[in-house]
C-alpha cells in the first residue's frame, strides 16, 4: 500500500514538470496563413509561443485574450506564434473563420514541434525572451490565469 | 447535449480527462437539454409519460453547476403477487377500502393506480487544480407514498499525463415511504375490504449508502476503457407494499380457503422481505472510434447477498450519417438469477402450520426477484440542426422473459412483459 | 472483495502509464460522439426504467437519487 502511495506522489510531480526555462527555445518551421514561418526570425521580439488545437475548449477561450495581448504589447517588440496541432486543416480554418486574428498561426499537423517542446496539456504556451531563450512556460488557460500570463510578459519586454 | 461533464448526473467517473467537447460552448452559458420519454407496457399495465430538463450553466474554468427537474407520470396496473388460478380471485386495494376480482385464468393484476413523481437534482463541479475536482450533488424526489433525498461526493484525479483518471464517490440516500393506509404487516393476511387491516405504522424508512472507485484509461487516441466498482448497502424498509402471496391449499390447489384464516382474512400474505441488502457491482466500459462510427460496449457484473447475480451486457454503435446526422442501434441483455427468498407462493401445510403460523422468515413472489432475461432493441436517430443544437428520437422495445422453469402447476405461470419506449430530446446553448 | 479490487486497480494504473495519447492526440477523444454517456437522457431513462424493472441497478458511478418505483 505504501508503495502504490508513492507511485502515486511520483505520477503528480511527474505531471507538474513543465519544459525547462532559460533554455533555448527550439526552432520552429511551418506553414503559417500564409507562406512559411520561422521561430527563429523573430528574434529580437519577446515571443508569446502558443500551441492550440480546435477541439480544445480553452484554446477557444484564449484567443480573444491573445489578439488583445498583441495589440496592447505589438508596439514594444511583442509577438504571437500561435501553433496549431490539429490533424485536419480543414477543422483549423473553420475554427480560424469564426475568430478574430492579429496574430501568427502556423501549422503543424504532425505535431512534431509539440514533441520538441514536450508539451503536458492543452493549450501550452512559452514565453521566449529578446535573446530566444524560454522564460516561461504555462499549461492551461483560465480566467486567473490571465493577469498572471500578462505581468510575465510585461515584465520580459522590460527587461 | 454534447458537453463536457454530461454524464454527470451519476457522476461517472470518466470526464476530466477526456476535456471539453462542444467548441461552441462560452463562459456562463446556459447548455438546455430537454426530453420526454413514453414508456409503454403490453396488456395494458404500466405506462409512463416523462418529460425532463435539465440546464448546465459554465461558470468558466471548468467549474459547472447543473439544475434537472423531472416529471413521471405513470398510469396503469402491476402484478400484485399473486398467481394465476382456476377460481375468481377477490383482492382489497392497498388503503384497505375497495375491492378488486380477477377472473379465473386471469393473471392478477392490482387495480389502476395513477402516480406523479417530481425529481430535483442539483450538482456542482468544481475543480480543484489542473488535475482533480469534486463534483457534489443533491436530488429530492416526491410522489403520493415516497419521498427521497440524496447527497453525493465523487473525487476526481487524473494522472499519467492525464491519460489515467481515477475516481472515488459515496453517495448516501435517505427514504421515506408511507404507503396509503400504512404500512402493512408483513406475512399477514390481506384483510377483507373494509375490515381493518394490519398495519405496523404509517410510514417507515430506508437508508441507502454507495461507495464507487473507479478509473478510466485512454487507450490510445481512440479508444478508452473505464472500470468501477461499487459496494453498496441498504438498511430497513425494502419490502413493496403493494405486493402478496397467494396461500395455496395444496389438496385443491386454490387459494386456501377456511382453515386457520379468520372469516375477514383472505388467503394472501404480505410479503417480507430482509431489512438490510448489500450490494456489489463490477462494471466496465469501452469505447471505440472507427473512421467515423463509434462503439460503446458496457457490461456490469451484479451480486448481492438477497442471492441475485446478474449480467447486463449493452452495445450501441454510433453510425455516422453525415457529419451532422447518425443512426445508433443499441441492443441490451440482461439476466437474473432469483433472490433467495423469492417464492412462487406459500403452500398451506409446509410454509404455513395448521394454527397459521409462517414457517419461512422472508418471502416475496414479486417477479423482479425471480428468475428472468430481459433484451432490448433500440435505434435512435440525431441531428445537430445548427452547430449549438441537436435533435433526438429514439424507439425501443424491451422484453422480459420470465423463467417459469420452477412453476409447480402449469397456468400459473408469470407472463413474459413487452414495452415500448419512445423519446424525443432538443439540446441548445442559450 | 475490496483489497482484490484495490489490487486490480494498482495493476491497471501500472499497466496504464505505458497507455495513452499525447496532450494534442486528443482531438477524437474530445468529441461529443466519444463521451462515456454520449447522450444524457438516453442514459438517464435507461437507467430508471430498468431499476423499476430489474432487480440490479448503479455500477456507472453513485448519486442521482432514489425513487419508490422499485
Amino acid at each position: 500500500m505504501k508503495k502504490f502511495a508513492s507511485f502515486f506522489f511520483l505520477m503528480v510531480l511527474l505531471s507538474s514538470n513543465g519544459f525547462a526555462v532559460t533554455s533555448q527555445a527550439p526552432d520552429i518551421s511551418l506553414p503559417a496563413i500564409e507562406g512559411n514561418v520561422q521561430l527563429a526570425s523573430l528574434k529580437g521580439k519577446v515571443v508569446y509561443l502558443d500551441f492550440w488545437a480546435s477541439w480544445c475548449l480553452p484554446c477557444k477561450k484564449s484567443f480573444p485574450w491573445m489578439s488583445e495581448m498583441k495589440k496592447r504589447y505589438a508596439d514594444q517588440g511583442f509577438e504571437i506564434l500561435a501553433v496549431n496541432l490539429d490533424k485536419d486543416r480543414a477543422l483549423a480554418d473553420a475554427f480560424l473563420g469564426r475568430m478574430k486574428v492579429n496574430f501568427i498561426v502556423a501549422f503543424d499537423e504532425s505535431g512534431k514541434t509539440a514533441s520538441e517542446y514536450k508539451l503536458r496539456g492543452m493549450p501550452s504556451s512559452y514565453l521566449i525572451g529578446r535573446d530566444g531563450k524560454i522564460y516561461a512556460s504555462h499549461i492551461g488557460f483560465r480566467e486567473k490565469d490571465k493577469v498572471q500570463l500578462e505581468q510575465a510578459v510585461k515584465s520580459l519586454l522590460d527587461k | 447535449m454534447q458537453l463536457k461533464k454530461i454524464s454527470s448526473s451519476l457522476s461517472v467517473a470518466s470526464c476530466t480527462l477526456l476535456q471539453v467537447s462542444n467548441p461552441a460552448a462560452q463562459t456562463n452559458d446556459w447548455n438546455i437539454d430537454s426530453s420526454f420519454l413514453v414508456y409503454s407496457e403490453s396488456d395494458g399495465r404500466v405506462s409512463a409519460f416523462e418529460p425532463a430538463v435539465r440546464s448546465e450553466i459554465d461558470l468558466g474554468d471548468d467549474e459547472f453547476i447543473n439544475f434537472q427537474v423531472v416529471v413521471d407520470a405513470l398510469t396503469g396496473a402491476t402484478p400484485n403477487g399473486a398467481h394465476k388460478s382456476t377460481v375468481a380471485q377477490t383482492f382489497t386495494n392497498p388503503s384497505g377500502n375497495g375491492t378488486y376480482t380477477v377472473a379465473p385464468g386471469e393473471f392478477p393484476l392490482s387495480q389502476t393506480f395513477r402516480d406523479t413523481r417530481v425529481a430535483i437534482t442539483g450538482e456542482w463541479d468544481k475543480p480543484i487544480n489542473r488535475l482533480s475536482s469534486v463534483l457534489l450533488g443533491a436530488s429530492v424526489s416526491s410522489e403520493v407514498d415516497y419521498t427521497s433525498l440524496g447527497l453525493s461526493a465523487t473525487y476526481e484525479h487524473d494522472f499519467n499525463n492525464k491519460n489515467t483518471t481515477l475516481a472515488t464517490g459515496l453517495a448516501l440516500t435517505s427514504d421515506l415511504i408511507f404507503p396509503i393506509g400504512g404500512v402493512p404487516l408483513g406475512l399477514n393476511p390481506m384483510r377483507r375490504g373494509g375490515s381493518d387491516q394490519q398495519r405496523v405504522g404509517s410510514d417507515d424508512t430506508k437508508t441507502t449508502v454507495d461507495f464507487m472507485v473507479g478509473v478510466t484509461q485512454i487507450v490510445n487516441r481512440k479508444t478508452f476503457f473505464q472500470i468501477n466498482y461499487t459496494y453498496g448497502t441498504s438498511s430497513g424498509y425494502q419490502n413493496d407494499y403493494n405486493n402478496v402471496l397467494t396461500v395455496l391449499d395444496p389438496t385443491t390447489n386454490q387459494p386456501l380457503v377456511g382453515g386457520w384464516l379468520d372469516a375477514n382474512d383472505l388467503p394472501y400474505l404480505f410479503e417480507q422481505r430482509p431489512d438490510s441488502r448489500t450490494r456489489n457491482i463490477l462494471f466496465f466500459r469501452g469505447v471505440h472510434h472507427l473512421t467515423e462510427d463509434v462503439i460503446n460496449v458496457s457490461y456490469r457484473l451484479f451480486t448481492d447477498d438477497w442471492g441475485i447475480n446478474s449480467h447486463t451486457l449493452d452495445f450501441r454503435y454510433r453510425y455516422q450519417l453525415t457529419s451532422k446526422q447518425y443512426l445508433q442501434p443499441h441492443i441490451r441483455y440482461y439476466t437474473q438469477t432469483k433472490a433467495d427468498f423469492y417464492r412462487h407462493d406459500l403452500v398451506q401445510g409446509t410454509d404455513i402450520d395448521n394454527a397459521g403460523k409462517v414457517n419461512v422468515q422472508y418471502a416475496s413472489s414479486d417477479y423482479r426477484l425471480g428468475a428472468f432475461d430481459s433484451t432490448t432493441l433500440g435505434l435512435s436517430y440525431g441531428i445537430n440542426i445548427t452547430r449549438n443544437s441537436e435533435f433526438t428520437i429514439r424507439g425501443e422495445m424491451m422484453q422480459q422473459k420470465i423463467d417459469n422453469s420452477e412453476v409447480p402447476r402449469p397456468g400459473e405461470e408469470t407472463p413474459d412483459l413487452t414495452a415500448l419506449i419512445f423519446q424525443m430530446g432538443y439540446s441548445f446553448v442559450w | 472483495m475490496k483489497l482484490f479490487s484495490i489490487l486490480i486497480i494498482a495493476v491497471l494504473l501500472a499497466g496504464c502509464s505505458s497507455m495513452g495519447v499525447e496532450p494534442w492526440e486528443r482531438d477524437l477523444l474530445a468529441k461529443p460522439s466519444m463521451q462515456p454517456v454520449p447522450n444524457y437522457f438516453d442514459n438517464f431513462y435507461d437507467e430508471h426504467i430498468y431499476f423499476s424493472k430489474e432487480a440490479s441497478s448503479g455500477g456507472q458511478g453513485v448519486g442521482g437519487g432514489g425513487c419508490g418505483c422499485n
